[in-house]
């Protein structure tokens, strides 16, 4: 069964550019243009792993993650930050609201898969996120 | 010790020796004034005596005299006179004739009329006794054999007075005053006597007083005590009572001396009577003189010491009232003022004395002091205001300081959100443009032909000079604002530089540049620091390095100097110029060689380089021998021994 990640994104060439890449290395791609429906579609769906942008409208980044991570029934799905806030902290603050990986934008193409790799199951450990 | 005792004990010792003086000297005039007058008036008095003495001697001479020369007396006619020459006692018998009784009438007629005399008397050759009275007994009795008959026949001329002697009759002594009755022819036949008592005459001579503890003597010219108050010394010799007087007496006609008797110490004065030779003497003790002096020398001393108390307790109180109580109050004042600093007081003292001005000085010095003071609070009050307008001040500009400070920080936090979202704003559109670059390169999207090839990977190139250009310039900025955080953990220095020769190594192939790494001595391996910080300072002078080298080689080794660690990127480059080497690490500095398309890059590599490296508490320096000879970039980071040896996990 092909894993199933979560991507929650609100920018539509990012969006693209994320899921293409997954497509093409055969995995299945949920998306969310927000952070309430990107809880939603978890709590649906339950994915593999959650893709998540730290910069989305009305309910940010941390605070998908934590709630994601204060529910019981979703709290076990692995969430990789892709952001492109790269000030002070910012990958603190992400691992403290609850991601177990931190990816900076812009991703790299040739680099991309790897970084999730350690993170999906039924894959062999892989290098983790680059901090 | 108060002022007061002070001066009750001078007058104290003052009045002690004005009356110790004045008492001895007054005792000394007194002794001797009273002890003259003493003298003077014994002296007069012995006169007196020795003269009264003469006088009745010479009287009662005259008398036996006169008795002598009486007709009925000096009779021839004696035969028919009582005569005890052959009598018996038991048998006598008195036949007086009228011859006789006429004698014996005018014998006790003189001796009634004489109370001194005890007896008068007549011997005669005859053996006979003609007797103013009867005698108590009639025994037999010779006149002839009688010393007062031997003495007067011897002297027949004149009066005899003879020795004392003891009365037959009474208990008192006689003396008696003989007279010879003598014929024409020088032929004594009788003796007409007189017996005087001297107890009569002790008692005349006792009449007169000189003293009340004097003593009067009467001795006669062989020293027998013929008179006396003490009637135990009667008759004895008076040398015996007292050898020293005895000498004295004996020795002249008159004298005064001061000897001793029987351990009391007398003055003598003593005058012989001019007639029998008599010596009368007056013994005043010596303490007697003292003692009648005494009570008036007591007196004046009482006197003199109570004047002197009187006199002390009158200065005193003046002392006291004058001079004292105002010294006291003032001292008292003084004190006050002194304890409380209370210069509002003033002394009160009116007096017009030195102790007034004393007061008035003093008080004029406390106003003048009051005045310094109130001057000196006043400039305190001053200065106070001062500090707290000055604190006042310092408040106010601390709080425009505050709000400048805090606008500061504001604009600061602004610039940092500014940066971040610029940021942000800058990637997302590259996240797109490297993305799409790369999915295209991989051929994900389709195959793409080698002149596709070339231009993607030109765009990917420029995106990522761009990205690099956008995260320098976040970098410097964060720095800047003190914001970049060191994230210090322990990782090996020689994967740090491999992993960077790997990244930059692609670059240097393409300009047939060899990097040549020494390997990491073992003691300078592991570092405790941030390791992607490390890195980003070594990529970035590794790859200045390639990017400056034509030809060549970049060499890159690292040594340990005890507690730091020495890393230099070494190129055969285009070299520093020397007028350049100052502004090499400022930010935006890329040195202008007009080459700058040749050179892509920020300028901001060194600026970061230099600031990360001091961050970690580094240096950083260039060194090059000129244009076209190459340059060494060196930098040191602080090395410590890591304590244990785990290896810990790189990750969070």
């Amino acid at each position: 069964m092909k894993p199933r990640i979560l991507i929650i994104e609100d920018n539509e060439q990012n969006m693209y550019l994320l899921t293409f890449i997954l497509n093409r290395n055969g995995q299945e791609v949920l998306q969310a243009r927000d952070g309430r429906n990107g809880i939603d579609l978890a709590l649906r769906e339950n994915p593999d792993l959650i893709l998540l942008d730290i910069q989305l409208p009305e309910m940010d980044g941390y605070a998908v993650a934590r709630e994601i991570k204060n529910d019981p029934v979703i709290a076990g799905i692995p969430i990789v930050a892709v952001t492109s806030y790269a000030m002070v902290g910012d990958r603190e603050k992400a691992i403290a609201a609850g991601c177990s990986g931190y990816i900076e934008k812009p991703i790299n193409p040739d680099t991309f898969m790897d970084q999730i790799a350690g993170f999906l199951p039924g894959m062999p450990q892989g290098k983790r996120a680059v901090p | 010790m108060k002022l007061k005792w002070k001066l009750l004990a001078l007058f104290g010792i003052a009045s002690l020796a004005i009356t110790a003086i004045l008492g001895t000297l007054l005792y000394h005039q007194l002794r001797e004034d009273r002890f003259q007058s003493i003298r003077l008036n014994t002296l007069e008095q012995l006169r007196h005596i020795a003269f009264s003495i003469n006088a009745f001697f010479d009287e009662v001479e005259n008398d036996v005299h006169a008795l002598t020369q009486n007709e009925i007396v000096c009779t021839h006619n004696d035969r028919d006179f009582t005569n005890f020459t052959m009598a018996d006692e038991k048998t006598f018998q008195y036949r007086i004739g009228p011859v006789e009784q006429n004698i014996i009438d005018i014998f006790n007629a003189y001796r009634v009329t004489h109370p001194y005399v005890s007896s008068v008397y007549m011997g005669r050759a005859n053996g006979s006794s003609v007797r103013s009275h009867k005698r108590e007994r009639p025994t037999r009795y010779d006149p002839r054999k009688r010393l007062w008959y031997i003495q007067a026949e011897r002297f027949p001329d004149g009066v005899v007075i003879t020795e004392p002697y003891p009365s037959v009759t009474t208990k008192d002594v006689n003396i008696g005053v003989v007279k010879a009755l003598v014929d024409g022819v020088d032929h004594v036949y009788g003796v007409v006597g007189v017996d005087i008592t001297l107890a009569k005459l002790t008692d005349y001579i006792l009449n007169f007083t000189i003293g009340t503890a004097s003593s009067i003597l009467v001795v006669d010219r062989n020293g027998v005590v013929l008179a006396s108050r003490n009637r135990d010394l009667l008759f004895s010799k008076i040398g015996d009572y007292s050898k020293e007087l005895g000498q004295i007496l004996l020795g002249g006609r008159q004298a005064e001396e001061t000897i001793t008797i029987e351990g009391i110490r007398h003055h003598v004065f003593f005058r012989e009577t001019s007639g029998i030779g008599w010596k009368v003497a007056v013994l005043i003790p010596a303490a007697a003189v003292e003692q009648e002096i005494r009570v008036p020398v007591l007196l004046t001393m009482t006197g003199l010491i109570f004047g002197l108390l009187f006199l002390s307790a009158l200065s005193l109180l003046g002392l006291s009232a004058f001079v004292i109580r105002p010294l006291d109050l003032l001292s008292e004042e003084t004190s006050v003022i002194a304890r409380t600093s209370d210069l509002s007081r003033q002394v009160r003292i009116s007096s017009k004395d030195e102790i007034g001005m004393l007061g008035t000085s003093f008080n004029q010095m406390i106003t003048a002091l009051n005045a310094t003071q109130k001057s000196l609070q006043d400039t305190e009050q001053k200065l106070i205001r001062h500090q707290e307008h000055l604190e006042e001040l310092v408040k106010e500009r601390t709080e425009e300081l505050a709000r400048a400070r805090d606008k500061a920080q504001e604009a600061d936090h602004l610039k940092s959100a500014f940066l971040a979202s610029m940021s942000h704003e800058l990637r997302t559109p590259l996240n797109s443009i490297i993305g799409f670059t790369g999915i295209l390169l991989q051929g994900l999207a389709g195959p793409v032909n080698e002149e596709q090839k070339k231009q993607l990977n030109m765009v990917r190139n420029s995106s990522h000079h761009l990205l690099q250009l956008i995260n320098e310039v976040l970098d410097i900025s964060k720095i800047e604002a003190g914001e970049l955080k060191l994230s210090p953990d322990w990782f090996d220095l020689s994967q740090a530089i491999d992993s960077v020769a790997k990244l930059v190594r692609p670059l240097a192939d393409k300009k047939s540049l060899l990097i040549r790494v020494e390997p990491v001595p073992p003691d300078a391996d592991r570092l405790f620091h941030d390791r992607r910080r490390v890195e980003q300072v070594l990529i970035n002078l590794v790859n200045n390095a390639v990017k400056f080298t034509e030809k060549g080689e970049i060499h890159v080794r690292c040594e340990r100097h005890s507690d730091e660690v020495v890393v230099s990127v070494r190129d055969t480059g285009i070299g520093i110029k020397p007028e350049d080497m100052g502004t090499l690490f400022e930010t935006f500095r890329q040195i202008e060689t007009g080459l700058t398309r040749r050179y892509e890059g920020t300028g901001l590599g060194l600026s970061i380089s230099r600031r990360l490296v001091e961050l970690m508490g580094g240096r950083i320096w260039a060194e090059s021998g000129g244009p076209g000879r190459g340059s060494v970039f060196t930098f040191t980071l602080p090395w410590k021994k890591e304590e244990g040896n785990e290896t810990k996990d790189s990750d969070h």
